[in-house]
């Protein structure tokens, strides 16, 4: 295929690429949440599409109809979802926003799935859909063309919208200073509400439109919200010209990319993104300072007492006779309840005293699993080489991936961490012949028997994790967590503010990579799961569980978080909806998390 | 001695040209006093000497040395030392962490990862924080002090990089006169010491009660500068900043 006819592809993709970006964008502009369910929007839009298009007649029009209809469809969902959830979450910090809309992710997968089934579902395509015509001495699909146009004409008319209507006015009012809609008196309820639902709808019509090339099914809204975090950061957080823009560049490189260099199609999409927020941080098109949203407001944290320090022992030393009694299943619960706890100190040495929200810490965790499952098959190194390999691979490439995340911060930072992880878990999936992709690693053990491997990991785990909080109240805690409490105070008085994160960035993909490595000896295997964004967010909701500012919160939250989702799990085949209504009861209710103290409130 | 010296600086934002062609200079144990209305450009002026900002020309330097990177870790490194007008300190812990966190790094020892620093410079840090009047509010939570105490506190952490030139942008902003009058001492004290202080102040009995050499500032130029008694009677001062804002408002 010639190289104007990959680029006219590129094009195409761009269309798509931008209308889930720019409803995220518009949302993001004037509300300052960042909606993590816009890909599970952009998914109900490719359902509802299809179940539309199968009512109506194979015709262009009933094309359009069913197109409109589904775009109407979700920005209803939408208006709904503004009005009984993310209105209350406005003045929440962005972590538990969006914590809260990972939920929504959560919830509207099971239902999805409970009313659709969960098959893939693709459109028959009729006669109109399926012709092409011949260009630059090739054969380009028609429909493709037609998206080809979508982009600049929602573009225009989103253009039109908040250049000439008073609406539109209103929006850009306040998508640049938001006290001034208050001071003209103009209902902040109903003008957020109107907001979320355009984006909505803008996602629902970008769902409906992209099933003539692909399909309706359960993946989409995760791989649908990456691409558009992708292209919002690049584009700049609340220009809607920036996504466009955006899109462009990474739909055409990524089609020509494909040509080029197969393997490397998903990396370049990441080189792509960091290369352009070294040079502007706040993306092509977006202003200075507009990547972040509401700040979390630091709160007081003291070293654990010798009090707490004697729990802890008690801790380690009850879970040990447990283990000891433990049955089989018991036995592989706890030993999966240890290892998380490692993984969620890990986690909130980042997001609580470094001030990073990383929403792709699976990728640490993935990385170390693969690395000492990699060790353990491919080079049959003994057990402590494998395990030591987990934490070096993980440091090492936090190292080179840290260079770019620690420049950013806020939103914009986690969306660049889940950009990675989702990166390297496609990394897992095509590099078939390392990892053998689906299929995974299997055969991985540690020569123990599982009792022995519980106390190992139990070890590992207990004196990694009080290493973690040694750290958090030495020299070097106390220097990071300043640099997280007054940047401008903390490098006014000499501190190396980015450094000092790139060092928590680092320790932090150290220690979830060895936590990572244990897991892949405890349970045989590792697949791309274990980099795939849901466990990402297990990490998240374990330290929010327990409460980002507590010391002993993740511990908490790791092993409560680690018994309702097995509760779950065996008391019900809908854990998504349950563990999602779980955690926005949690956002809505206890902000501050089981072990937190103070009354911090979302709303 | 003259310490702290900046000549020609200037800077825009976009359009809006903040300072133009400023110079100053302070010398060991002087306090030169920075006055203007709202948005004359102090701020702006001790964001540059800081190093929080970049100049579009100009050249500042300490002892004669050219600070040429705006790096603010930098210039503290080489002995400046800040506060700033909106007051800032680390809210996540006690008065003392927060002035023993400011020695570890003047000290170079961020980089230690396992011995608690809770005694790290203790006596030091403690007898900084007596110097400021804080000296029995040293365990509380830094978020938790009443506002004229954080103000004291961040002068507190500013002193515990053992700064020669003090940047301070209104040391004694929103304090009611009483405690005003404690905090101009104090810096005058500090000043007395031996430590070049430059600060900024719309309170014009704290200006013409301490500084030695007052710099007018006005739509980010200087218009005048000289002793306080020469200031009182200059004219052009009178007009744009003194007609209009009566000594002791
Ligand atoms: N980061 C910035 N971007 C754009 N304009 C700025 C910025 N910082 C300051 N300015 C503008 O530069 C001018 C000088 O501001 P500056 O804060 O230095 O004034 P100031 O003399 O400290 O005033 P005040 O007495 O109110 O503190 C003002 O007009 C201000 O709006
Ligand atoms: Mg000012």
């Amino acid at each position: 295929m010639s190289f104007a006819l990959q680029a006219l592809t590129g094009l195409a993709g761009a269309s798509s690429l931008f209308l889930v970006a720019c409803g995220l964008s518009v949302i993001f502009g004037v509300t300052r949440v960042v909606n993590f369910a816009h890909g599970s929007l952009f998914m109900l839009g490719a359902y509802l599409g299809w179940s539309l298009l199968r009512l109506l007649p194979h015709t262009p029009w009933g094309f359009g109809l069913g197109v409109a209809g589904a775009a109407i469809g979700v920005a209803a969902i939408g208006a709904v979802l503004e009005m009984a959830v993310l209105r209350r979450l406005y003045a929440a910090p962005e972590l538990l926003q969006l914590l809260a809309t990972f939920a929504l992710v959560l919830i509207i997968q099971d239902c999805v799935q409970a009313i659709w089934g969960p098959a893939e579902l693709s459109l028959p395509r009729p006669p109109f859909l399926r012709a092409s015509i011949t260009i630059l001495g090739g054969r380009f699909p028609r429909y493709d063309l037609w998206l080809i146009m979508a982009g600049p004409l929602v573009l225009g008319l989103l253009h039109l919208l908040f250049a000439r209507t008073r609406f539109g006015m209103v929006v850009r009012a306040a998508t640049e200073n938001r006290a001034l809609v208050a001071a003209f008196g103009i209902d902040q309820r109903r003008l957020f509400t109107l907001v979320f639902s355009l984006g909505a709808g803008l996602a629902g019509l970008g769902g409906a439109l992209s099933l003539p090339d692909g399909s309706a099914n359960i993946g989409l809204d995760l791989r649908s919200i990456t691409d558009a975090f992708v292209v919002v950061v690049v584009g700049g957080m609340g220009s809607i010209a920036g996504a466009y823009l955006a899109a462009v560049l990474i739909g055409v490189l990524q089609s020509l990319g494909l040509v080029w260099l197969p393997q490397g199609s998903l990396v370049l999409v990441f080189v792509i993104m960091a290369a352009v927020l070294v040079i502007r941080p706040q993306g092509l098109l977006g202003r200075a300072g507009s990547e972040t949203g509401q700040p979390d407001r630091p709160t007081p944290m003291r070293a654990a007492s010798a009090g707490g320090r004697i729990a802890f022992a008690v801790l380690v030393c009850a879970l040990a006779l447990a283990g000891s009694l433990a049955g089989p299943f018991w036995l592989a619960v706890l030993t999966e309840a240890v290892i998380a706890v490692l993984f969620a100190a890990s986690l909130h040495v980042m997001l609580g005293p470094g001030g990073m929200i990383s929403f792709g810490h699976a990728a640490w965790f993935g990385i170390g699993a693969y690395a000492a499952g990699l060790a353990a098959t491919s080079l049959a190194a003994p057990l402590p080489i494998s395990l030591l390999a987990a934490p070096v691979a993980a440091g090492l490439i936090a190292l080179l991936i840290g260079q770019v995340v620690v420049r950013l911060s806020g939103v914009a930072l986690a969306m660049l961490t889940l950009a990675f992880a989702q990166i390297a878990w496609a990394v897992a999936v095509q590099w078939t012949q390392l990892t053998g992709g689906d299929d995974g690693i299997l055969g991985i053990w540690p020569g123990l028997t599982p009792r022995g491997y519980f106390l190992l990991c139990l070890a590992v785990c207990a004196i990694g994790t009080a290493l973690l909080r040694q750290t958090l109240f030495a020299p070097f805690g106390l220097a990071l967590r300043a640099a997280r409490d007054a940047p401008l105070r903390a490098a006014a008085s000499g501190l190396p503010i980015a450094r000092l994160r790139l060092a928590a960035f680092v320790l932090s993909g150290t220690a979830a990579g060895l936590s990572g490595g244990l897991s892949a000896f405890a349970k045989g295997s590792v697949f791309p799961a274990s980099l795939a964004i849901d466990r990402s967010v297990d990490a998240l909701s374990m330290v929010l569980l327990g409460g980002v500012q507590s010391v002993s919160g993740p511990v908490i939250g790791a092993l409560a978080y680690t018994g309702l989702f097995d509760t779950l799990l065996l008391a019900s085949s809908h854990w998504r909806l349950w563990l999602g209504c779980a955690l926005l009861a949690l956002v809505l209710i206890r902000p501050q998390g089981l072990a937190g103290r103070g009354a911090g409130r979302a709303a | 001695m003259t310490l702290l010296r900046a000549d020609d600086l200037s800077v825009a934002f976009g359009a809006h040209q903040a300072l133009s062609e400023v110079s100053l200079s302070v010398a060991a144990g002087e306090m030169v006093a920075q006055i203007g209305p709202n948005g004359a450009g102090k701020s702006t002026l001790f964001n540059l000497l800081g190093g929080q900002l970049a100049a579009q020309s100009g050249r500042i330097t300490l002892r004669g040395v050219t600070l040429a990177k705006a790096d603010p870790a930098a210039f503290c490194r080489s002995g400046i030392g800040r506060i700033f007008q909106i007051t800032r300190c680390f809210a996540s812990m006690t008065v003392l962490a927060c002035v023993q966190t400011a020695m570890l790094a003047h000290h170079r020892q961020i980089w230690r990862f396992l011995r608690p620093a809770e005694r790290a410079f203790r006596p030091e840090a403690l007898d900084v924080l007596a110097r400021c009047g804080l000296g029995d509010q040293a365990g509380r939570d830094a978020a938790s002090l009443a506002y004229p105490d954080q103000k004291r506190l961040e002068l507190a952490v500013a002193l515990a990089s053992n700064p020669a030139v003090l940047l301070l942008d209104e040391p004694a902003s929103g304090l009611a006169a009483p405690e005003r009058l404690a905090m101009m001492r104090l810096v005058a004290e500090l000043a007395r010491q031996g430590i070049a202080v430059l600060f900024s102040e719309h309170d014009m009995q704290s200006v013409f009660g301490f500084a030695d050499r007052i710099i007018v500032l006005h739509q980010g130029r200087v218009i005048a500068t000289g002793t306080p008694s020469d200031i009182r009677t200059n004219p052009q001062v009178q007009d744009v900043y003194l007609g209009g804002n009566q000594p002791n408002e």
